[in-house]
């Protein structure tokens, strides 16, 4: 079973660790103080189970799992017992250990998950259609107006468009231009699919992302500001890619 | 009341390296994070100085101190609400834990 803990205290990060480090079916992959991180790696591989804390700065466990198009098993794990009869709102949490974690209860959440992984494996259940997507024919170029002449850019090849003013910046590979246009104008030209508005002033293409600090991501060398309301969308399309 | 160490003695069982993990770990961010603590206080940012507590909170229920993590919860509560009513109790425990981790034998 692989699992993952997402805790901002690092000594309930090492009790898991400790705790999973007795079961020989249980591999922790990852260790992670925030969701950006954890992103991160869920981006890459997929993961059975997650030891998830709720009271996070920034980002609560409650958000972290609705950014998740396809949650594992989740295991709450948290000093706030007021907050757990929220889990009844989402399918994937399986059990609540209160912290600090009584290793009994530890174990016999682990026995659920277990349990529910053994009886998936044995329906051999077809896994879960994902839900279709808008089609994937986005243009490949768009042609902008720069001193009545048309250039054509490869939309592939832009890594971020910057709101100016009545202009806006058009930023990429080999790609340095001034057009005067609006940030929502070049949206609705660009493919939904690979560009996001992570700001009022910002649309990136989600393909050129380097980075992502909580607040920020690195595009090229540039460092675009993501606002707060912007956090949780971006997530969720970041984990569609 | 006083910390114990029974919670990590009961999880670890019997392994002394991990306790000694812990108990590092705790004395490491411990005081930092008291010291942030104060400085969101000095500030009048009481929003950050409950988030300090509640991770604070943590550590204090690992040294199974229940009475002090009602207090801590209690002064939590009222931090969000701009009230800085137990700020004397909470240094207490904190510097309680502080001088226990730093005297134990491990």
């Amino acid at each position: 079973m692989d699992c993952i803990v997402l805790d901002d205290e690092s000594v309930s990060r090492e009790i898991v660790r400790f705790l999973c480090e007795k079961e020989p079916d249980i591999k922790l992959i990852g260790s992670f103080s925030s969701p950006i991180e954890a992103f991160k790696l869920l981006n890459q591989q997929e993961v059975d189970l997650i030891f998830l804390d709720i009271h996070m700065p920034d980002f609560s466990g409650f958000e972290f799992i609705q950014t998740l198009k396809k949650p594992p098993l989740i295991i709450i794990t948290s000093s706030d017992v007021e907050q757990a009869t929220e889990v009844f709102d989402y399918e994937s949490i399986i059990d609540f250990l209160k912290k600090p974690i009584n290793p009994d209860k530890f174990q016999k959440a682990i026995n659920k998950a277990r349990k529910i992984l053994e009886d998936k494996e044995e329906k051999k259940e077809k896994p879960i259609a994902r839900t279709s997507r808008p089609s994937a024919n986005p243009a490949r170029h768009l042609y902008i107006n720069i001193d009545k002449k048309l250039i054509k850019l490869e939309v592939q090849k832009i890594s971020f468009v910057e709101a100016q003013g009545d202009y806006v910046s058009v930023q990429g590979e080999a790609i340095d231009y001034r057009v005067h246009t609006t940030l929502t104008n070049m949206a609705q030209k660009l493919p939904e699919e690979i560009f996001f508005r992570v700001h009022r002033s910002y649309l990136i293409n989600l393909l050129k992302i380097i980075d992502i600090q909580d607040n920020t991501i690195l595009i090229d060398k540039s460092v675009i500001p993501i606002s707060r309301s912007k956090r949780v969308p971006l997530m969720q399309k970041l984990n569609l890619i | 009341m006083e910390p114990t160490f029974s919670y990590l003695d009961q999880l670890s069982g019997g392994n002394p390296e991990f306790k000694m993990r812990i108990i590092k770990i705790i004395l490491n961010e411990l005081p930092k994070d008291f010291d942030l603590y104060h400085y969101a206080l000095s500030l009048n940012n009481y929003f950050w100085a409950a988030e300090i507590v509640h991770r604070i909170k943590q550590k204090i229920s690992f040294l199974q101190m229940n009475e002090s993590l009602k207090l801590a919860d209690k002064h939590e509560i009222e931090l969000r609400e701009g009230n800085t009513t137990y700020v004397e109790e909470f240094n207490e425990i904190v510097n309680k834990i502080l001088k226990f981790l730093e005297n134990s034998p491990e």
